[in-house]
Protein backbone atom coordinates (compact mmCIF):
# COMPACT_ATOMS: atom_id res chain seq x y z
CA UNK A 1 0.00 0.00 0.00
CA UNK A 2 2.95 2.24 0.81
CA UNK A 3 4.36 1.69 -2.52
CA UNK A 4 0.46 3.26 -4.15
CA UNK A 5 0.72 6.06 -1.73
CA UNK A 6 3.84 6.85 -3.24
CA UNK A 7 2.27 6.83 -6.77
CA UNK A 8 -0.51 8.36 -5.78
CA UNK A 9 2.02 11.30 -4.54
CA UNK A 10 3.53 11.02 -7.55
CA UNK A 11 0.96 11.29 -9.93
CA UNK A 12 -0.78 15.04 -7.91
CA UNK A 13 3.04 15.95 -8.70
CA UNK A 14 3.20 14.98 -12.54
CA UNK A 15 -0.63 16.85 -12.89
CA UNK A 16 1.13 19.93 -11.32
CA UNK A 17 3.79 19.35 -13.94
CA UNK A 18 6.65 19.35 -10.88
CA UNK A 19 7.77 16.03 -11.90
CA UNK A 20 11.38 14.61 -12.50
CA UNK A 21 12.19 12.74 -15.36
CA UNK A 22 13.34 9.91 -12.90
CA UNK A 23 9.63 10.07 -11.11
CA UNK A 24 8.27 10.31 -14.88
CA UNK A 25 10.14 6.97 -15.64
CA UNK A 26 8.98 5.20 -12.12
CA UNK A 27 5.51 6.39 -13.00
CA UNK A 28 5.70 4.79 -16.58
CA UNK A 29 6.62 1.77 -15.24
CA UNK A 30 4.66 1.33 -13.00
CA UNK A 31 1.73 1.56 -15.27
CA UNK A 32 3.87 -0.58 -17.78
CA UNK A 33 3.26 -3.40 -14.98
CA UNK A 34 0.46 -6.30 -15.18
CA UNK A 35 -0.63 -5.42 -11.74
CA UNK A 36 -2.58 -1.96 -11.74
CA UNK A 37 -4.98 -1.53 -8.80
CA UNK A 38 -8.69 -0.72 -10.37
CA UNK A 39 -8.31 3.39 -8.93
CA UNK A 40 -5.15 3.56 -11.08
CA UNK A 41 -6.31 1.95 -14.49
CA UNK A 42 -8.27 5.27 -15.74
CA UNK A 43 -4.28 6.44 -16.36
CA UNK A 44 -3.16 3.46 -17.43
CA UNK A 45 -3.93 4.60 -21.15
CA UNK A 46 -1.93 8.11 -20.56
CA UNK A 47 0.97 6.61 -19.22
CA UNK A 48 1.13 3.92 -21.89
CA UNK A 49 0.36 6.08 -24.63
CA UNK A 50 3.53 8.51 -23.53
CA UNK A 51 5.69 5.15 -23.26
CA UNK A 52 5.02 3.61 -26.73
CA UNK A 53 5.62 7.47 -28.16
CA UNK A 54 8.91 7.57 -26.39
CA UNK A 55 9.81 4.01 -26.63
CA UNK A 56 9.78 4.84 -30.99
CA UNK A 57 12.95 4.74 -32.69
CA UNK A 58 14.18 5.64 -36.02
CA UNK A 59 14.24 2.40 -38.59
CA UNK A 60 17.87 1.50 -39.56
CA UNK A 61 17.05 2.62 -42.28
CA UNK A 62 15.61 6.12 -41.88
CA UNK A 63 18.58 7.96 -43.09
CA UNK A 64 18.92 6.29 -46.25
CA UNK A 65 15.47 7.22 -46.81
CA UNK A 66 15.82 10.81 -45.77
CA UNK A 67 18.74 11.02 -47.94
CA UNK A 68 16.90 9.51 -50.63
CA UNK A 69 13.76 12.04 -50.38
CA UNK A 70 16.23 14.76 -50.09
CA UNK A 71 17.55 13.46 -53.08
CA UNK A 72 14.46 13.21 -54.96
CA UNK A 73 14.12 16.63 -53.95
CA UNK A 74 16.92 17.86 -55.15
CA UNK A 75 16.57 16.32 -58.80
CA UNK A 76 13.32 17.63 -58.91
CA UNK A 77 14.71 21.41 -57.89
CA UNK A 78 16.75 20.70 -61.13
CA UNK A 79 14.52 19.63 -63.13
CA UNK A 80 13.00 22.90 -62.54
CA UNK A 81 15.87 24.47 -62.84
CA UNK A 82 16.47 22.84 -66.51
CA UNK A 83 12.64 23.71 -67.05
CA UNK A 84 13.37 27.59 -65.67
CA UNK A 85 16.62 27.56 -68.32
CA UNK A 86 14.51 26.36 -70.76
CA UNK A 87 11.92 28.79 -70.11
CA UNK A 88 15.01 31.60 -70.05
CA UNK A 89 15.84 30.24 -73.71
CA UNK A 90 12.60 30.64 -74.63
CA UNK A 91 12.23 33.83 -73.43
CA UNK A 92 15.69 34.63 -75.03
CA UNK A 93 14.58 33.09 -78.24
CA UNK A 94 11.33 35.48 -78.01
CA UNK A 95 13.97 38.51 -77.24
CA UNK A 96 15.81 37.79 -80.08
CA UNK A 97 12.61 37.50 -82.48
CA UNK A 98 11.37 40.87 -81.26
CA UNK A 99 14.54 42.37 -82.06
CA UNK A 100 14.83 40.44 -85.36
CA UNK A 101 11.52 41.73 -86.27
CA UNK A 102 12.48 45.32 -85.82
CA UNK A 103 15.36 44.55 -87.72
CA UNK A 104 13.52 43.82 -90.72
CA UNK A 105 10.91 46.31 -89.69
CA UNK A 106 13.82 48.72 -89.98
CA UNK A 107 15.23 47.25 -93.25
CA UNK A 108 11.79 47.26 -95.04
CA UNK A 109 11.76 51.03 -94.21
CA UNK A 110 15.01 51.61 -95.74
CA UNK A 111 14.20 49.69 -98.88
CA UNK A 112 11.37 51.84 -99.43
CA UNK A 113 13.23 55.04 -98.54
CA UNK A 114 16.17 53.36 -100.65
CA UNK A 115 14.00 52.06 -103.76
CA UNK A 116 11.59 54.41 -103.56
CA UNK A 117 12.88 57.69 -104.56
CA UNK A 118 14.89 55.57 -107.58
CA UNK A 119 11.23 54.50 -109.09
CA UNK A 120 10.09 57.92 -108.68
CA UNK A 121 12.67 59.16 -110.91
CA UNK A 122 12.34 56.96 -113.39
CA UNK A 123 8.76 57.73 -113.08
CA UNK A 124 9.50 61.24 -113.69
CA UNK A 125 11.50 60.61 -116.51
CA UNK A 126 8.51 58.95 -118.51
CA UNK A 127 6.14 61.61 -117.10
CA UNK A 128 5.61 62.94 -120.90
CA UNK A 129 6.19 66.88 -120.90
CA UNK A 130 3.55 68.98 -121.62
CA UNK A 131 3.22 70.63 -125.10
CA UNK A 132 4.59 73.58 -124.02
CA UNK A 133 7.49 72.30 -122.03
CA UNK A 134 8.12 70.07 -124.71
CA UNK A 135 8.52 73.35 -127.28
CA UNK A 136 10.98 74.90 -124.59
CA UNK A 137 12.86 71.53 -124.40
CA UNK A 138 13.25 71.91 -128.10
CA UNK A 139 14.32 75.00 -128.34
CA UNK A 140 16.60 74.67 -125.10
CA UNK A 141 17.84 71.46 -127.11
CA UNK A 142 18.58 73.17 -130.00
CA UNK A 143 20.65 76.52 -128.71
CA UNK A 144 22.64 74.24 -126.69
CA UNK A 145 23.28 72.30 -129.50
CA UNK A 146 24.45 75.53 -131.65
CA UNK A 147 26.39 76.18 -128.35
CA UNK A 148 28.09 73.22 -128.16
CA UNK A 149 29.07 72.59 -131.81
CA UNK A 150 30.31 76.14 -131.81
CA UNK A 151 32.40 75.31 -128.77
CA UNK A 152 33.37 72.05 -130.81
CA UNK A 153 34.00 73.70 -133.83
CA UNK A 154 36.28 76.63 -132.07
CA UNK A 155 38.00 74.13 -130.18
CA UNK A 156 39.52 72.06 -133.44
CA UNK A 157 39.60 75.12 -135.37
CA UNK A 158 42.16 75.81 -132.33
CA UNK A 159 43.54 72.36 -132.90
CA UNK A 160 43.92 72.50 -136.59
CA UNK A 161 45.72 76.22 -136.34
CA UNK A 162 48.03 74.73 -134.04
CA UNK A 163 48.76 72.01 -135.68
CA UNK A 164 49.35 73.93 -138.99
CA UNK A 165 51.72 76.24 -136.80
CA UNK A 166 53.49 73.30 -135.55
CA UNK A 167 53.45 71.75 -139.35
CA UNK A 168 55.13 75.33 -140.41
CA UNK A 169 57.35 75.08 -137.83
CA UNK A 170 58.35 71.36 -138.47
CA UNK A 171 58.84 72.81 -142.46
CA UNK A 172 61.05 75.21 -141.29
CA UNK A 173 63.02 72.85 -139.51
CA UNK A 174 63.06 70.95 -142.91
CA UNK A 175 64.34 73.87 -144.49
CA UNK A 176 67.08 74.73 -142.23
CA UNK A 177 68.02 70.79 -142.02
CA UNK A 178 68.39 70.77 -145.69
CA UNK A 179 70.54 73.92 -145.81
CA UNK A 180 72.47 72.59 -143.50
CA UNK A 181 72.71 69.11 -145.16
CA UNK B 1 31.86 76.32 -83.71
CA UNK B 2 33.74 73.92 -85.36
CA UNK B 3 30.68 72.74 -86.96
CA UNK B 4 29.36 76.14 -87.84
CA UNK B 5 32.52 76.46 -89.92
CA UNK B 6 32.18 73.29 -91.54
CA UNK B 7 28.77 74.24 -92.62
CA UNK B 8 29.90 77.35 -93.85
CA UNK B 9 32.83 75.92 -95.83
CA UNK B 10 30.51 73.44 -97.26
CA UNK B 11 27.67 75.70 -98.14
CA UNK B 12 30.81 77.92 -99.93
CA UNK B 13 32.02 74.93 -101.57
CA UNK B 14 28.13 74.13 -103.23
CA UNK B 15 27.57 76.93 -103.79
CA UNK B 16 30.81 77.56 -106.21
CA UNK B 17 29.98 73.98 -107.59
CA UNK B 18 26.88 74.87 -108.35
CA UNK B 19 26.47 78.50 -109.57
CA UNK B 20 28.26 79.76 -112.90
CA UNK B 21 31.22 82.14 -111.69
CA UNK B 22 30.40 85.51 -109.96
CA UNK B 23 32.19 87.67 -112.57
CA UNK B 24 30.88 85.65 -115.23
CA UNK B 25 27.14 85.72 -113.95
CA UNK B 26 27.80 89.55 -113.48
CA UNK B 27 28.98 90.03 -117.20
CA UNK B 28 26.17 88.24 -118.50
CA UNK B 29 23.64 90.37 -116.41
CA UNK B 30 25.29 93.58 -117.51
CA UNK B 31 24.72 92.83 -121.38
CA UNK B 32 21.28 91.22 -120.60
CA UNK B 33 19.43 94.75 -121.74
CA UNK B 34 21.76 95.68 -123.94
CA UNK B 35 19.75 94.94 -127.14
CA UNK B 36 22.68 94.27 -129.43
CA UNK B 37 23.87 91.65 -127.64
CA UNK B 38 22.48 88.01 -128.42
CA UNK B 39 22.13 86.62 -124.93
CA UNK B 40 21.07 82.69 -123.74
CA UNK B 41 20.47 81.21 -120.64
CA UNK B 42 19.67 77.61 -120.30
CA UNK B 43 18.47 77.11 -116.33
CA UNK B 44 19.70 73.30 -114.72
CA UNK B 45 15.43 73.06 -114.87
CA UNK B 46 15.53 73.66 -118.72
CA UNK B 47 18.24 70.81 -119.09
CA UNK B 48 16.46 68.40 -116.97
CA UNK B 49 13.35 68.78 -119.33
CA UNK B 50 15.90 68.67 -122.56
CA UNK B 51 17.03 65.35 -121.00
CA UNK B 52 13.70 64.20 -121.22
CA UNK B 53 13.36 64.55 -124.86
CA UNK B 54 12.38 61.70 -127.05
CA UNK B 55 15.29 59.88 -127.98
CA UNK B 56 14.20 60.27 -131.83
CA UNK B 57 14.01 64.58 -131.44
CA UNK B 58 17.69 64.42 -130.48
CA UNK B 59 21.26 63.08 -131.45
CA UNK B 60 22.48 60.93 -129.55
CA UNK B 61 26.00 62.57 -129.25
CA UNK B 62 24.18 65.52 -128.57
CA UNK B 63 22.28 64.71 -125.69
CA UNK B 64 25.18 62.57 -124.26
CA UNK B 65 26.80 65.88 -123.42
CA UNK B 66 23.67 67.51 -122.61
CA UNK B 67 22.49 64.83 -119.92
CA UNK B 68 25.54 66.02 -117.91
CA UNK B 69 25.32 69.64 -118.32
CA UNK B 70 23.40 71.91 -115.25
CA UNK B 71 23.72 75.48 -116.99
CA UNK B 72 24.55 77.54 -120.13
CA UNK B 73 24.88 80.84 -120.91
CA UNK B 74 25.54 82.93 -123.86
CA UNK B 75 26.34 86.25 -125.05
CA UNK B 76 27.01 87.38 -128.69
CA UNK B 77 27.34 90.38 -130.42
CA UNK B 78 27.96 91.68 -134.02
CA UNK B 79 30.79 93.87 -134.75
CA UNK B 80 33.24 95.48 -132.12
CA UNK B 81 34.26 92.04 -130.88
CA UNK B 82 37.94 92.64 -130.26
CA UNK B 83 36.90 95.84 -128.00
CA UNK B 84 34.30 93.36 -125.92
CA UNK B 85 36.40 90.26 -125.60
CA UNK B 86 39.35 92.40 -124.40
CA UNK B 87 36.70 93.35 -122.03
CA UNK B 88 35.77 90.43 -121.31
CA UNK B 89 39.43 89.00 -120.19
CA UNK B 90 39.86 92.02 -118.00
CA UNK B 91 36.59 91.66 -116.13
CA UNK B 92 36.49 88.02 -115.29
CA UNK B 93 38.70 86.69 -113.31
CA UNK B 94 40.42 84.11 -115.59
CA UNK B 95 43.08 83.19 -112.70
CA UNK B 96 40.31 81.44 -110.75
CA UNK B 97 40.95 79.25 -114.25
CA UNK B 98 42.95 76.94 -115.99
CA UNK B 99 43.86 77.61 -119.37
CA UNK B 100 42.91 75.38 -121.72
CA UNK B 101 43.73 76.83 -124.89
CA UNK B 102 44.69 80.14 -126.26
CA UNK B 103 44.48 80.78 -129.85
CA UNK B 104 45.59 84.01 -132.01
CA UNK B 105 44.81 83.71 -135.25
CA UNK B 106 45.12 86.85 -137.19
CA UNK B 107 42.39 89.04 -135.71
CA UNK B 108 41.07 86.43 -134.14
CA UNK B 109 41.25 85.97 -130.60
CA UNK B 110 40.08 82.31 -129.06
CA UNK B 111 40.24 81.66 -125.42
CA UNK B 112 39.42 78.65 -123.49
CA UNK B 113 39.12 78.17 -119.91
CA UNK B 114 38.57 75.38 -117.59
CA UNK B 115 37.34 75.61 -113.75
CA UNK B 116 38.25 71.14 -112.89
CA UNK B 117 37.39 69.50 -109.65
CA UNK B 118 39.57 66.59 -110.00
CA UNK B 119 39.08 64.86 -113.10
CA UNK B 120 36.12 66.42 -113.80
CA UNK B 121 35.46 69.35 -115.80
CA UNK B 122 32.82 71.66 -114.23
CA UNK B 123 32.71 74.57 -115.84
CA UNK B 124 33.55 75.73 -119.59
CA UNK B 125 34.39 79.42 -120.70
CA UNK B 126 34.94 80.32 -124.50
CA UNK B 127 36.02 83.32 -125.17
CA UNK B 128 36.12 84.91 -129.11
CA UNK B 129 37.03 88.13 -130.03
CA UNK B 130 37.30 89.63 -133.61
CA UNK B 131 36.41 92.78 -135.72
CA UNK B 132 33.46 91.16 -136.47
CA UNK B 133 31.95 89.53 -133.78
CA UNK B 134 32.31 88.81 -129.98
CA UNK B 135 31.69 85.41 -128.79
CA UNK B 136 31.33 84.29 -125.18
CA UNK B 137 30.20 80.50 -123.75
CA UNK B 138 30.12 79.43 -120.23
CA UNK B 139 28.74 75.64 -119.60
CA UNK B 140 28.31 74.10 -116.35
CA UNK B 141 28.07 70.83 -115.20
CA UNK B 142 30.04 67.57 -115.55
CA UNK B 143 31.61 68.99 -119.56
CA UNK B 144 33.48 66.18 -121.43
CA UNK B 145 36.14 68.07 -123.84
CA UNK B 146 36.55 64.52 -125.71
CA UNK B 147 32.56 64.00 -126.58
CA UNK B 148 32.39 67.84 -127.46
CA UNK B 149 35.27 67.66 -129.73
CA UNK B 150 33.71 64.83 -131.74
CA UNK B 151 30.56 67.15 -132.18
CA UNK B 152 31.85 69.13 -135.07
CA UNK B 153 33.89 66.52 -136.64
CA UNK B 154 30.88 64.01 -137.27
CA UNK B 155 28.43 66.97 -138.04
CA UNK B 156 31.16 68.03 -140.01
CA UNK B 157 29.57 71.54 -140.60
CA UNK B 158 31.29 75.16 -139.85
CA UNK B 159 31.10 75.92 -136.54
CA UNK B 160 30.80 79.97 -137.23
CA UNK B 161 27.12 79.34 -139.39
CA UNK B 162 25.69 77.36 -135.85
CA UNK B 163 26.33 80.39 -134.46
CA UNK B 164 24.12 82.48 -136.81
CA UNK B 165 21.40 80.21 -136.23
CA UNK B 166 21.97 80.79 -132.37
CA UNK B 167 21.84 84.48 -132.92
CA UNK B 168 18.34 84.30 -134.93
CA UNK B 169 16.53 82.38 -131.90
Amino acid sequence: MKNYQHITQLLDKYWEGETTLAEDKTLQTFFASETIPVEFQAFQSIFQAKNDIQTQTLSDDFDINLLAILENKKEEKEETKIIQLQNKQAAELQKWRFVAGIAASIALILAVYIVLPKTETVKIAKIELTEEEHEKALVAYEQTKMALMFVSATMNHGTQTAAKSLSKVKNLKEVIEGMEN
Amino acid sequence: MKYGILIIAFLAMSFQGFSQGDAITKYFNKYTEDTSFTVVYISPKMFEMVARLAEDEVDAEVQQVIKDLKGLRVLVREGDGTKYYNEAVKTLNLKAYEELMTVRDGNQNIRFVIKDNGDIIEELLLLVGSPDEFVMISFVGKIDLDKIAKLAKTADIEGLEHLEKVGKQ
